[in-house]
């Protein structure tokens, strides 16, 4: 049983790790050098400021941590750090879809997201003090052992509709073991490291013919850090060495969404939902004990015939009670039918490729951004510029 | 009985208060700490609008390592400026918080949040509006409150009776996890958080694996409590006052956070042993039958849902409206209080306060250094914290205190 339609795989929030060095100029005066290289700074957001004692100077020392938006709130957020008098970027957090669109949960084209890389760097290329550094802000630009850019994190999620987030039972990962921490709308495994977790979050709630039995549209996220990348990726993405670690340099969105179904096709647990017939108002009583041991027995390993026996040391049931038991319990039973969690899952859609609308459509579009991700070969990458011929071109 | 305790369990806490800070702190607050040597580990300054005027905002983290946090928040005009302050006394004392505070301890923790806090001030003698309950009609007034109670738990049975649990006065569904539990909201007012402190402690890295085994069993029950169950729970006619027309809890005695936290966790249902016998067989009616029964299945190892849970399905599945659940739900709770062995008055006798199990962690608490003069606090916060004929009790309890080796202070000639 899969109620659902092919879900949509939504692209979600992106990390890079990388370390070059800002321009001492954009860190003196940043609305002025952002201004004058046509940066879209969005704001100087407020610092973190340091103190430590150096005890050789005999004086406090401060050091200044900023994070960095640009183009708007959150679509790409520079992490920088001092180190010794110079301000490097450590790390940036990417939302394509906030970049693009103007908002999260939008699907997003293979295009697309080489569209965002590329605003990436035409955007944080100029704050830099060396120009040729620009190939360690996307990563997979650089080759070999130039490389310094690699992708630490990596989320996105798809929808289930109709899905009541209780019928969710036993669920677990071979990775990551059981789910923990259970509450009225979210369950979710992870690793205890947190470099793999797995998130099933209630949507809303749509009201179904009772208030308690109304179905939920559920999101179900992933998010994957550090070496579960590189696990996950191998033979999917593009891997390289980098300080002797093997890390992600490169995917698709196509990539991900097969990385996904590969993760979810190996959740454990079963999805058992609410029998039609119980919630059909003119079959009888809502809450008989033939639907509860029915329910019972599918929910632990407690046979029926011994909650049976506990509820006789209970009540003692007269002879018509024990004859109706005989009767419903084995109806009720068979109206509760598991199904897989992972039958739930399909391989994610993604959308096909459609001119861009929104207001960075006209930016120029990077060579080498095209060709560290567009795969395929030359066709393909022809392909893009002759479909797209004012968006394509060297900066 | 003894009328007087002599811990004084307070965990992470909070204080609100408005007061007249040092105007250069607001005007280039980064010289202001440079230029008072001031303890401060980050400082973050933001601005922002409260309607047509400009907000500054400042929070700072005080000491190199964590137990005060102040946030300032002063609007353009406003002589005063609000502040919120985040404060943790074990953390201060010991870079951690396993340890139960004592009396002592907790006025010497007190002592540093006011000698860290006073340069920032306009003027010095403000410094009793730092503290709730050292002046009164003062504007401070305590907004969070955790209070711990640490015992051991070697088979995990009380652990795992503690998985059935309701609080009448919290709504959401607990949330379970292997070594822990959490019961209530994210922004409820009363909140309960029951867990290994070893484990705990382990994970946030304050606590070496060989010291794991010594106290692998020790179970933390704590009580979170903010808002209007802060005076319900812990106040009383001498404690509490009006502050901005709202009854606020301005100060305790150790048996105030005793009785408090006795009172919350005795509140507990499904848990505690009763007196109550099975209704004679054949004369229970079935939702109560529904009920016991479910009780017998939370309680069989083959289920790993809790009662709350178990009850939870049943109705989520069948439909059952409120008054059905109900009669489940009472009777199931008193078949778990039937068939309990656990003591409420037992587990929360007055020697159970006092002689809490306690966690150290030499390695942590050797980070920490303070000179004696920064932990004396003034006689109004003495009274205000510490009951008139309270006795003197030597720190004996503590097992591991001659084990520490004696703090040096760092060298100013590297």
């Amino acid at each position: 049983m899969n109620p659902n339609p092919t879900p949509t795989l939504l692209v979600g929030s992106l990390k890079i790790s990388t370390f070059v060095r800002l321009n001492p100029e954009f860190v003196k005066n940043r609305v002025t050098f952002a201004r004058d290289h046509r940066v879209s700074l969005v704001d100087d957001v407020n610092p973190e400021i340091s103190y430590e004692n150096d005890h050789q100077l005999q004086e406090k020392v401060a050091s200044r941590k900023t994070n960095i938006h640009l183009v708007r709130f959150g679509a790409v957020r520079l992490f920088t750090k001092v180190v010794e008098e110079e301000t490097w970027i450590q790390s940036i957090d990417l939302n394509p879809c906030l970049l693009l669109h103007g908002m999260e949960d939008q699907p997003l084209t293979e295009f697309e997201f080489v569209e965002a890389l590329s605003i990436l760097k035409s955007e944080v290329a100029p704050l830099l003090a060396n120009p040729k550094d620009g190939v360690h802000i996307v990563p997979g630009l650089a080759n070999g052992k130039d490389r310094i850019a690699y992708w630490s994190k990596v989320e996105c999620e798809t929808e289930l509709r109709d899905i009541r987030l209780k019928g969710l039972h036993n669920i677990s990962h071979p990775a990551f073991g059981a789910a923990e921490g259970t509450s009225e709308t979210r369950l979710e495994l992870k690793n205890g490291k947190g470099r793999w977790v797995v998130r099933f979050e209630v949507v809303k709630s749509a009201k179904g013919q009772r208030g308690p039995l109304g179905v939920e549209n559920v999101r179900v996220g992933m998010c994957l850090k550090g070496f579960a990348l590189s696990t996950q990726f191998e033979g999917i993405g593009k891997i390289a060495l980098i300080h002797n670690t093997k890390r992600l340099v490169r995917f698709g969105v196509s990539d991900l969404a097969l990385v996904y179904e590969g993760l979810m096709s190996k959740l454990e647990g079963y999805y058992l939902p609410i029998p039609e017939e119980w919630t059909d108002r003119g079959q009888g009583k809502r809450v008989t004990h033939a639907k509860t041991f029915a329910l019972l027995a599918k929910l632990t390993t407690i046979p029926v015939e011994e909650l049976r026996i506990m509820d006789a040391e209970i009540r003692q049931p007269s002879p018509s009670t024990r004859k109706h038991l005989n009767r419903d319990i084995p109806v009720e039973f068979g109206r509760l039918n598991r199904v897989s969690v992972s039958s739930l899952f399909q391989r994610p859609e993604i959308p096909a490729q459609s001119p861009g609308e929104h207001p960075q459509a006209d930016a120029a579009i990077d060579p080498q951004v095209i060709a560290a991700y567009v795969l395929g070969g030359l066709s393909d990458r022809l392909s893009i510029i002759r479909d797209h011929p004012d968006s394509v071109g060297n900066k | 009985m003894p009328p007087y305790f002599h811990t004084k369990p307070v965990d992470r806490c909070a204080i609100q208060s408005r007061v007249n800070f040092h105007p250069d702190l607001f005007t280039d607050p980064h010289a202001f700490i440079l230029k008072h040597h001031l303890p401060i580990r980050t400082m973050k300054p933001r601005s922002g609008k409260l309607g047509d005027r400009t907000t500054q905002v400042l929070v700072l983290d005080i000491l190199t390592y964590k137990g005060i946090k102040a946030t300032i928040v002063r609007v353009d005009g406003d002589a005063l400026a609000d502040l919120t302050i985040d404060f943790n006394p074990g953390v201060c004392l010991y870079a951690h918080n396993g340890r139960i505070t004592a009396l002592p301890e907790f006025l010497d923790a007190l002592g540093l949040l006011v000698t860290h806090l006073s340069p920032l001030l306009a003027d010095p003698n403000d410094s009793a509006d730092l503290v709730p309950g050292a002046r009164r009609g003062g504007p401070a007034y305590w907004s969070y409150l955790e209070i711990p109670f640490q015992c051991r738990d070697p088979d995990g049975s009380l652990l795992r009776r503690l998985r059935h649990l309701r609080h009448p006065s919290i709504r959401p569904a607990s949330r379970h996890w292997p070594d822990s539990i959490l019961v209530g909201g994210h922004r409820g007012k009363l909140r309960l958080s029951i867990y290994r402190k070893a484990a705990e402690m382990k994970e946030h890295g304050k606590l070496l694996d060989e010291r794991l085994f010594d106290y692998a069993d020790v179970l933390r029950l704590e009580a979170r409590v903010s808002g209007m169950d802060l005076v319900k729970y812990f106040g009383n006619e001498l404690n509490v006052e009006l502050i901005d027309g709202k009854p606020r809890l301005v100060s305790f005695f150790p048996g105030d956070l005793v009785r408090g936290h006795r009172a919350i966790f005795s509140e507990l249902m499904g848990v505690y042993s009763s007196a109550e016998s099975l209704p004679e067989r054949g004369k229970v009616n079935p939702l109560a039958a529904m009920g016991i029964l479910l009780a017998g299945v939370a309680l069989d190892s083959r289920t790993t849902q809790s009662f709350p849970e178990l009850v939870s399905l049943v109705a989520s599945y069948t439909g059952a409206k409120g008054n059905t659940v109900t009669k489940i739900k009472k009777a199931g709770f008193a078949e778990l209080s039937r068939l309990s062995d656990i003591s409420c008055a037992s587990l929360f006798s007055d020697e159970a306060y006092e002689l809490q199990c306690q966690i150290s962690s030499p390695d942590e608490e050797a980070k920490i250094y303070h000179e004696i003069e920064d932990t004396s606090v003034d006689k109004p916060i003495i009274a205000a914290y510490r009951p008139q004929g309270q006795p003197f009790k030597p720190h004996v309890n503590f097992d591991s205190y001659h084990e520490l080796p004696i703090p040096v202070k760092p060298s100013s000639n590297s």
